[in-house]
Formats: structure tokens, sequence, C-alpha cells
């Protein structure tokens, strides 16, 4: 019971888990490249969710200084908001990245999905062998 | 109250990540990535973490939704596959199936893990009972006179993980540039045609009533929090994604060639660059006046005025390089979809 009761307090991290899980899944199973790099950034989401669920406390408030109510309040922990900053940005960098090269693969195959790709893959390297 | 509102949107968020996996139109797809950052959004505003949900919204519903708007027309792929949910289910390959087993072995594990994990919003768990968090807040509210400590740890405490982040921006904003380019290099003549005899986009009403009403207060939201970053939620990478979809929405609503004029592509390279540079220059400046290397309490008379300077030139160094880099990258894709 209390191993019961100790995953559902932690719901906030079951969420976060489920997305990186979801996250790999469809970039493992789905063949469309538009659709991989979502799961990419589901991944990622689930990481920062996961990054930001740790740094709350309950009864806490936001890490910016309040003159009001100055020595009793407990504020949340500032430091993994801003490695998740950063890692957004990043993220951003990474999918514009992703997407330019999905579109240059399409310019050069004239496709996107991955069991098309990998069977003009095959056709050109029998191609190369018999040319050769 | 508080955990019914969460787990309401933990909820909704469940939700659309199923209808992600599961939706066969990629229009609709990419509309519900928005969606799930929209709502990861709200979930970072309920655990007090206002500078992550800002930047989330702006990049996550903003940039990449509107990245993955434009790869998809330029590819012409507007369905994942001719098949609907139950069909793409009861054709899963074996190995495929394999490999769902397996992930759900791991989330399995995962979820025996977190019984003996720390309780969520506990003031004890091993992140939140270190000291270092509490020096950083403490010495950034009384000794630094910096009200948002997010700001202070990015500039300063952490100082160098952000110049090096700002590298990878420019860096990521360079490899886009620099891969859109290989198919110019082939038939840049035909390109060069089409842009002459090319007319203007067609000045839709809703782009309209959107650039008019929305982009005057983007642009006074995202100045906003650019200078007031050190006071409260917001800062140059909030700013300058702001800055850029605004960018944006001039492309749309007068077309390339006029935006072109209005800021051509190279000022933007000159301008990612000279972010970083604002950046580093700020840290040798500190160096110089007989400081460390992104020391800021040497800038002015006092300390607190100092480090207010140096975090004010980091934000907008920063700021440069995001609006810089994000509108070289919009600019880019959105260039292609015209010719």
């Amino acid at each position: 019971m209390h191993y019961f009761m100790n995953i559902l307090s932690n719901y906030p991290y079951i969420f976060a888990v489920a997305m990186i899980i979801i996250g790999i899944y469809i970039l493992m199973i789905e063949k469309n490249l538009i659709k991989k790099v979502i799961g990419m950034n589901l991944m990622q989401g689930g990481i920062i969710l996961f990054f930001v669920a740790i740094s709350k406390i309950r009864g806490g408030i936001p890490p910016i200084y309040d003159i009001e109510k100055n020595q009793e309040v407990i504020y949340s922990n500032p430091l993994p908001h801003v490695l998740m900053l950063t890692a957004i940005v990043v993220g951003v960098a990474v999918t514009a990245v992703a997407c330019a090269l999905i579109y240059i693969i399409y310019k050069n195959y004239g496709t996107i999905n991955e069991a098309e790709l990998s069977i003009i893959n095959e056709k050109e390297d029998n191609d190369h062998i018999l040319t050769d | 109250m508080y955990d019914t509102l969460l787990i309401l949107f933990l909820l909704l968020l469940g939700f659309s990540v199923i209808a992600l996996m599961l939706v066969n139109d990629l229009f609709v797809l990419i509309l519900i990535t928005g969606l799930i950052s929209v709502l990861t959004g709200i979930i970072y505003i309920l655990f007090d973490a206002v500078d992550v949900a800002l930047t989330e919204i702006a990049v996550g519903a903003g940039i990449s939704t509107i990245l993955f708007l434009i790869t998809m027309s330029l590819t012409k792929a507007y369905h994942i596959d001719g098949y609907n949910p139950i069909q793409r289910f009861s054709r899963i390959a074996p190995v495929n199936l394999i490999n769902a087993g397996l992930l759900l072995v791991v989330f399995l594990l995962i979820l025996d893990a977190l019984s003996y994990a720390p309780i969520f919003g506990n003031m004890d768990t091993p992140a939140n009972s270190s000291i270092i968090y509490k020096v950083y807040t403490k010495t950034s509210y009384e000794t630094f006179d910096v009200q948002n400590s997010v700001t202070m740890i990015l500039g300063a405490f952490r100082g160098y993980d952000t110049l090096g982040e700002a590298i990878v921006i420019l860096t990521g904003a360079i490899g886009t540039y620099l891969v859109m380019q290989i198919d110019k290099l082939e038939k840049s003549e035909e390109i060069s045609e089409n842009t002459s005899s090319k007319n203007e986009t067609p000045k839709d009403y809703v782009i309209s009533a959107t650039i008019f009403t929305l982009m005057p207060i983007l642009l006074l939201f995202a100045f906003y929090i650019q200078f007031h970053g050190d006071f409260g939620p917001g800062g140059g990478f909030q700013s300058g994604v702001m800055i850029a979809a605004s960018y944006f929405l001039i492309i749309l609503y007068f077309g390339k060639t006029i935006a072109n004029k209005f800021i051509d592509i190279k000022y933007l390279v000159f301008l990612a660059a000279l972010g970083v540079l604002i950046f580093s220059i700020t840290g040798l400046v500190g160096m110089l006046l007989g400081g460390k290397y992104l020391d800021y309490s040497v800038l002015a008379s006092n300390t607190s005025s100092g480090y207010h300077l140096g975090l004010f030139s980091i934000e907008l160094g920063v700021g440069t390089t995001v609006f810089a880099a994000t509108a070289i990258i919009i600019s880019q894709f959105y260039g292609k979809l015209k010719n």
C-alpha cells in the first residue's frame, strides 16, 4: 500500500516519464521523418517537465523577490529553471537543423518516408555494384 | 485545489500526447504539438517556473510550429500514411511489438523507481535541501539586489553556460543557412528568374487583422521583458524569440522581397555574431577593470549596480543573437516556400 501511495504522490513524474517513453516510441515506430522530429521534441518536453517538477516546493512561490513577505516565504528552486531555459532554446536550434535536413532529403529523393528512402538507398547501392 | 488544477492540466497533456500518437493528418498533428507546448507552459507556471513557461510558449507554440508547418508544405507530406489508427495498430510489425514491449518494461521499471524516489514538492528532497540554491537566491536578493534569481544564475553564477548556449544557437542558425544553400548552388539561375517575375503575397484579411492588432503588443511586451529581465520574469531568450515572431509577421504580410529591403539576411548574420560578441566583450571588460571573466561587480561604482549593468548587457547580447538566429532560420525556410 505504501508502495503505491509513494508512486501516486509522485504523479507529475509519471506524466513526464510517459512523455519521454511515448517520444522514444514515436522515434522508433514512425516512418515519416517530420513525425520523428516531433517525437524527439516530445521526448525533450518530457525531460524538461521532469526537471521543472523537481524544482517545485509545495507552498513556495516563484523565485522572484517579494518585498511584502520578505523573511518567511519559501522560494522554489531556480537552478533547474535556468538549466531547462537553455535546453528549450537549444532544442529549437536542433529542430531547425533537422527540418532543413528533411527538406534537403526531400529535394534529393522526392520522399521523406523512411521505408521508401531505404528502398531507394538499396537500389542505388545495387546500381553502383552493377556499374563497377 | 493546487493538486486538482495540476492533475487537470496533466490529464489534458496526456490526452494530447495520446492524440499525437493516433492522428494521421500531419497538419492536425503539428497543431497538437503547439497545444502540447501551451499546456506544458501552463504546467510550468503551476510549478513556479515562470521564465521557463514564457520560453516554452514562445518557442514551442510559436517558432517550432511555424518550422514544422513550413517543412510540411515544402515536402508535400500532408499525411503520415494512408491508414486510420485501428488499421495502423493492426499492421504493426512483430519487431515493433517487441520495441513497444521493451519500452513498456522500461516505463514500469521507472514507475518502480518512483516508489522510493523523493516525494514531489517536498522540501527535503536532495535537489531542494541542498545548500546551493539557498545561497543562489539569498545572495541574489540580498548582496546583489537582483530580484529575479533566474536571471542572476543565468548571467552570473552560470554565465559560461549561457555564453556557450548563445554560441550553440549561432551555430544552429549557420548550420540551417548552409544546409538550405545546398540546392541553391545547383540551380541559382532559375531562382533569380523566379524572384524577379514573382508577385507579392495577396493581403489576407486574417493576416492583416493579426499583424496590426497583435504586433505592437507583441513588440512592446518583448522589449519590456528584454529590459526588465533582472526585475521580473523574462529576458533575452524570450524577447528574442518574440521579436523574431513579429519579423515573421512582417514577412508574411509584405512578402519576402520587401522584408529583405527592411532587414537583409546579411545584416541578420551580422547581428547574430554581434550578440555573442557583446556577451564576451562584457566579460572581457570585467577582466580589464581588474575582476575575473564575467565578473560584473567592477563595472560600476558599487556591486549591485555593476551587476545590474552587466546583466543588462548580456541579456542584450543573448536577445540579439536569439532574434537574429531565429529570424535567419525562419526567413531561410520561408524563402524556400516562395520558390
